[in-house]
């Protein structure tokens, strides 16, 4: 586990992923400074005391859900940035070297998965805690209810990551394993308005298909509205969309270990 | 002591489309003994990559039985003692030659201490002490031979398998690499070695196994596969003198004035040759088991194989 932990953070330095990482963060803060630049202006205008300035709290908000943002396109980032890790890992000369170490298949793949997650867990979070620092300097306005953003960006990453993983080992192809990510994407998101689907069909048979699909399938966009609503420091009454998306990428991680189990190399 | 053993191994690739199996390796049955050096010799295509995939788990097993260390390969405590260096490898290339070594000891379940106190000592062993520091993608193909070598030996395995390991490399550093196989056989390593290239193989094995379209043809000893059965060259001062041999006792393949090659049926029918040269008071002064070298050798099994069955 530590040796692929060591590989996978070489690696990550060695793709120069730190210098897109870092830079889109850069970018973030930039923008949160000259939003900040606007808000101050407004405000010294105005004379209004910042602590009870209810217009503060508005802002903060914005704040809270633009942190959010960024933390989801990090997420995109860091599945996008592993999807040749696995495809690479399976090149015809590099599983061999992997393949004749005394580890099990499901180990390596399992390895595999978990220094990914720590090594990019860690990467958006220590890129979420700046901008996130940033933010409460330049801008204000929010508490520490924001720290619950991370731990559901890395529960998100975990769940893309599994499947980036099955696509992985499936086709053996980069292109064709951010395409799959992309079409669970597209098809999760599409089933984000189920409800609405359900009325306009009014066919028992179609809410049971559709209920069934919404339910099989990761809930990502639920996901964020979960996190936007902890940072913000409400209350999440239905965890469903959070355990059942981890159930998801339990499967794909499994299905991706048997298959890794039964190919030859 | 066997290391390796085979049964009745075999692997069939099916292919796509149904267009038929494809059987890389076909019954095969053989054993590698503990401190040897062992070839597998064959054309390419002729499945000694598979075989030394089954055995190392990298590829399934379709039928029949593999063990290495005793255990099944599907078992990874099976290749704790095993070290490989693949055929056209692809070392991830973000990792310089020292963090190789360490990659490969941490996957073998080494501590760092161990792993350090064998890095330097390897490095030097093929070489390439000046080039650790170095990142993989720099190195030159014979350098990522040495290298890949070295990884293979990282835990101090019992048993190393070799997939062409000179592919590539100058005639200086087929040297260097083929004192390198010898030095581990002195320190009582298996070795396993795949290739097509029959004098490296000659220069080093001391058991060899020839295999044609996953088929094992020939195996013994580079002694045993190098005699023809029953073939003598006879180095005597014949001269002039008519020498001939019954028909029954076999045939006589060439005669000069300083000896001649007899082809016999039973290989002790030499004695009666012998009595009968001794009798035309000719002096011998040597008899020896004709010859070939490894290369006539497996000529000759490959051509035997393919020959049409009547």
């Amino acid at each position: 586990m530590r040796g692929l932990l060591k590989d996978t953070l070489a690696e990550l330095i060695d793709r120069k992923m730190l210098y897109l990482f870092g830079g889109v963060t850069v970018v973030a803060v930039l923008i949160a400074t000259v939003g900040a630049q606007i808000d101050v202006g407004f405000h010294t205008g105005s004379g209004v005391d910042s602590e009870a300035d209810p217009f503060k709290a508005v802002v903060g908000s914005a704040a809270v859900r633009g942190l959010s943002t960024f933390m989801s396109f990090m997420v995109f980032l860091a599945t996008m940035a592993t999807a040749g890790l696995i495809p690479q890992l399976l090149t015809k000369g590099r599983v061999d070297f992997y393949l004749s170490k005394p580890v099990s298949r499901t180990g390596l793949l399992l390895g595999k998965l978990f220094s990914t997650i720590i090594v990019y867990g860690l990467l958006i979070t220590l890129c979420g805690s700046v901008l996130s620092l940033a933010l409460k300097w330049l801008i204000g306005g929010f508490g520490w209810e924001i720290l619950g953003v991370f731990p559901i960006s890395v529960a998100a990453l975990c769940i893309w990551l599994c499947i980036v993983f099955l696509a992985g080992v499936a086709f053996k192809s980069t292109p064709l394993a951010i395409m799959t990510t992309f079409l669970v994407w597209i098809v999760q998101t599409v089933l984000s308005g189920h409800e609405a689907y359900k009325q306009l069909l009014d066919s028992k048979t179609a809410d049971i298909i559709i209920d069934s699909l919404y339910y099989i399938f990761p809930k990502m966009t639920g996901i964020n509205d979960m996190s936007r609503e902890l940072a913000l420091g409400g209350t999440v009454f239905d965890w469903m969309p959070l355990w059942s998306s981890l159930l998801f990428g339990i499967a794909m991680i499994w299905l991706a270990a048997l298959t890794f189990r039964k190919t030859d190399f | 002591m066997n290391i390796v053993e085979t049964h009745e191994l075999t692997k069939i690739y099916a292919t796509r489309l149904k267009k038929g199996n494809v059987v890389a390796l076909d019954r095969v049955t053989l054993h590698v003994e503990q401190g040897e050096v062992f070839g597998l010799l064959g054309p390419n295509g002729a499945g000694k990559t598979t075989m030394v995939k089954t055995l190392l788990s990298i590829t399934t097993i379709s039928s029949g039985e593999a063990l290495i260390n005793g255990l099944s390969p599907s078992n990874p405590t099976s290749r704790e003692k095993v070290g490989f260096l693949p055929e056209s490898h692809r070392f991830p290339s973000h990792l310089t030659g020292m963090e190789l070594l360490h990659f490969a000891g941490r996957l073998s379940g080494m501590s760092t201490v161990q792993i350090s106190q064998r890095t330097d000592m390897l490095l030097k062993l093929v070489g390439m002490e000046k080039w650790g520091g170095m990142k993989l993608r720099k190195y030159s193909k014979g350098m990522s031979q040495r290298i890949g070598l070295a990884q293979a030996l990282v835990a101090g395995p019992d048993i190393v398998f070799l997939d062409e390991p000179t592919d590539g490399i100058d005639p200086v550093g087929k040297m260097e690499i083929r004192q390198v196989l010898k030095r581990l056989r002195s320190e009582g390593k298996t070795i396993f070695l795949n290739s097509h290239l029959l004098s490296e193989v000659e220069a080093v094995a001391d058991r060899v196994a020839i295999l044609l379209r996953g088929r094992v043809v020939r195996t013994g000893t580079i002694e045993e596969l190098t005699v023809k059965d029953s073939q003598y060259e006879i180095e005597a001062d014949i001269g002039n003198k008519t020498i001939d041999i019954p028909e029954e006792m076999g045939r006589r393949i060439s005669l000069t004035s300083k000896g001649m090659t007899v082809a016999l049926n039973n290989s002790e029918d030499i004695n009666s040759i012998i009595d009968k040269l001794r009798m035309q008071r000719i002096s011998i002064r040597s008899v020896k088991p004709l010859k070939q070298t490894l290369e006539q050798s497996f000529f000759e099994a490959v051509s035997d194989s393919t020959e049409p069955e009547a």
